[in-house]
């Protein structure tokens, strides 16, 4: 990831709280920050609007941008990570599901909705796409220089960040579909003192709370939970739509907010991955790639006996 | 050095927690250090019994009714503040649906890292793992150097083995500093798959070449002969053929199976994602070019109408040649 300035030359330095409206319930522009002695663990806890009807609905979808499934890999000269030179990035596949499920919220409960990502070109790419598709707002939040930040650094950059514009709903996918390192929004959740769900199917947001059906291990579960929370998504919540022609282009000169760690009060020690990388290796299994011959009764019969007899597994 | 592993159970304490218990037991073992481990649930007395042979010094008891189901927002400051007492070096649990972002709040109260969905786990001065990338197309070493840290495991990925017949101790632990902000409404029931397809020792999946949803008992079919539950390929779901909980990919579900028959799928890298690393691949397909072949351990090219019933068929027969040869042998 590139830490110094992006090649587009349209995002700027642009304060956070000078996008979108002011917060309505007082604090000053971000929120009250305040500890709850209840959660002495929490970093950045801000006040809950449970008891108020919710006059402006924010929400934030949290995005990444991760190389094309399709591309073809190779491992870095050395052979530490996956070299992402020259690589076609694209929206993680489930954060889509997350955006549209943001600008759904809108539609049906009003606010505003802004996007944040971490990481350099790749991260400005995606939030273009969510400009595009009707977002309000964006920002990138840069990574540190220095080694590539582990799930917790990424988290605690993103919560402060979250933080400071005070959500009431923070939308996610369910996971990256390149690191899979499958804990940065729950990490942000605990980070802000937010209840959180995982893998959700069906959201509905109304008022003050939310009611969605998680998706649990060969079955699910309908939970009812105060807001603000932080819900990260499965594929199949709805249906993403495509952004217009009219709409991309206008899209790229909307501004994008641009924040470091030192913006957000974090420094690169408290960001210093814990987690050494040893190498990075293809993952091939030899298969056997034997077809079995013969008609359709023999060839059957055969497969069942190498299952049984040779393989051991029925 | 410490290690405790987070049990999940469902009525009984899941298979994979077990192996989660089995690793880390090794490691342990080898290192000198201690292996505890802490049970979410309600009313588990008779656990203890069932951790024999483990290595286990203490089991701890999360004991209260609202865990039946597993709870994020009650588990966590209750395990976190087990965890400041304990002071693990490492924690393990199962890399399951609930497992993973219930290890993640508690690393984020905790501060520590965590490496999720590991194949293996060593030590090397600190967790040694190894950890699928990029939809298992890479595998990443490394170690996690924090005092603390923790690692979920993938299920199905080692067995399970007993040693002994050390009983673990028991200490019963309060649910402490609870927020209890998520109400559950409603528990959704399986979907008449016993086994989550994320644990299951063999699959057998259907591809946009079963078709309509009305061909696909055969395939339930096969499943009941060889004791396997129905996966799908993304292809079948978005036609509307299979329900999207079946969905083996990377947009569905990783499984790890003993056994992966792969019926009229293509073999689609979004789909060899979610299934890579199984035992075994067999694959049915009419053309003889599919990726599929490409990755399979066993193929039969052919008509999957024909093929499937008659696998089927071919495990009843098996049963009653192999009766004979004995009976054969007996009266010789």
């Amino acid at each position: 990831m590139r830490v110094d300035s992006p090649h587009d030359p349209l995002v700027e330095d642009v304060a956070l709280h000078e996008l979108g409206r002011a917060s309505t319930h007082g604090g000053g522009p971000f929120g009250h920050v305040h500890k709850d002695p209840t959660n002495p663990d929490g970093i950045f806890p801000y006040s809950s609007k449970n008891q108020q009807r919710l006059e402006h609905m924010k929400t934030a979808v949290l995005i990444k941008g991760v190389p094309d499934t399709e591309s073809v890999l190779e491992v870095a000269p050395d052979g530490k990570s996956v070299s992402t030179e020259g690589l076609t990035f694209i929206m993680n596949p489930y954060d889509e599901y997350a955006l549209e499920e943001a600008i759904l919220v809108r539609e049906r409960s009003g606010g505003e909705v802004m996007a944040v990502s971490m990481g350099g070109d790749e991260a400005d790419k995606v939030l273009r796409m969510a400009l595009a598709l009707g977002v309000d707002s964006a920002a990138a939040v840069r990574p540190p220089g220095g080694s590539e930040p582990s799930g917790l650094g990424v988290s605690k950059m993103l919560a402060a960040a979250l933080a400071r514009w005070a959500p009431d709903l923070v939308l996610a996918g369910r996971q990256a579909v390149d690191s899979e390192g499958s804990q940065v929004p729950e990490r942000v959740a605990e980070l802000l003192d937010m209840p959180h769900l995982s893998s959700v199917t069906n959201l509905d947001v109304a008022d003050h709370r939310l009611l969605a059906d998680c998706e649990t291990e060969g079955g699910g579960v309908r939970v009812q939970v105060g807001l603000p929370a932080l819900v990260t998504v499965q594929k199949g919540i709805n249906e993403p739509r495509y952004p217009t022609l009219p709409a991309i282009i206008k899209a790229r000169k909307l501004p994008i907010a641009v924040l470091s760690a030192t913006d957000l009060g974090l420094s690169e020690e408290q960001l210093s991955p814990g987690i050494k990388v040893l190498g990075v290796v293809l993952f091939r299994k030899e298969r056997k790639g034997v077809i079995i011959p013969g008609d359709i009764e023999q060839g059957t019969i055969e497969l069942v006996n190498i299952l049984r007899h040779r393989e051991r597994i029925l | 050095m410490n290690i405790l592993v987070i049990l999940e159970q469902k009525g009984m304490i899941l298979d994979c927690s077990l192996e989660a218990l089995v690793a880390a037991g090794e490691v342990a073992h080898r290192e000198g250090g201690r292996l505890d481990a802490v049970l979410l649930g309600p009313d588990q007395r008779r656990a203890a019994e069932k951790l024999t042979g483990l290595g286990i010094d203490c089991l701890y008891h999360l004991d209260d009714p609202s865990l039946t189901v597993c709870r994020s927002d009650i588990a966590v400051p209750a395990l976190t503040a087990l965890c400041r007492e304990l002071e693990p070096s490492l924690v393990v649990s199962a890399a399951t649906a609930d497992g993973k972002p219930l290890t993640s709040a508690l690393t984020a109260r905790l501060g520590c890292e965590l490496a999720q969905d590991c194949v293996s786990l060593s030590w090397q001065n600190g967790p040694l793992v190894e950890k699928p990338i990029f939809g298992g197309r890479y595998l990443m070493k490394m170690v996690l150097t924090g005092s603390s840290s923790a690692v979920t495991l993938r299920p199905n990925t080692r067995k399970v083995n007993r040693s002994g017949d050390n009983t673990p101790r028991v200490e019963i632990r309060s649910l402490v500093g609870t927020k209890d902000r998520i109400k559950v409404v409603a528990v959704a029931a399986a979907l008449g798959q016993e086994v989550a397809l994320g644990q299951a020792k063999i699959i057998v999946a259907g591809g946009r070449g079963v078709g309509p949803r009305e061909n696909w008992n055969i395939l339930r079919n096969l499943c009941k002969a060889v004791g396997g539950t129905l996966g799908a390929s993304r292809a079948a779901v978005d036609s509307g053929w299979a329900d999207s909980k079946l969905q083996v990919g990377q947009t569905g579900s990783v499984v790890t199976p003993d056994l992966y028959i792969a019926c009229g799928i293509s073999g689609a890298i979004q789909h060899e994602a979610g299934m890579r690393t199984s035992k075994i691949i067999v694959a049915i397909n009419r053309d003889p070019d599919a990726s599929i072949f490409s990755f399979c351990d066993y193929g039969l090219v052919g008509d999957l109408f024909e093929i499937v019933p008659a696998l089927t068929k071919a495990l009843g027969i098996q049963v009653e040649e192999s009766l004979q040869t004995t009976h054969g042998q007996n009266t010789t």
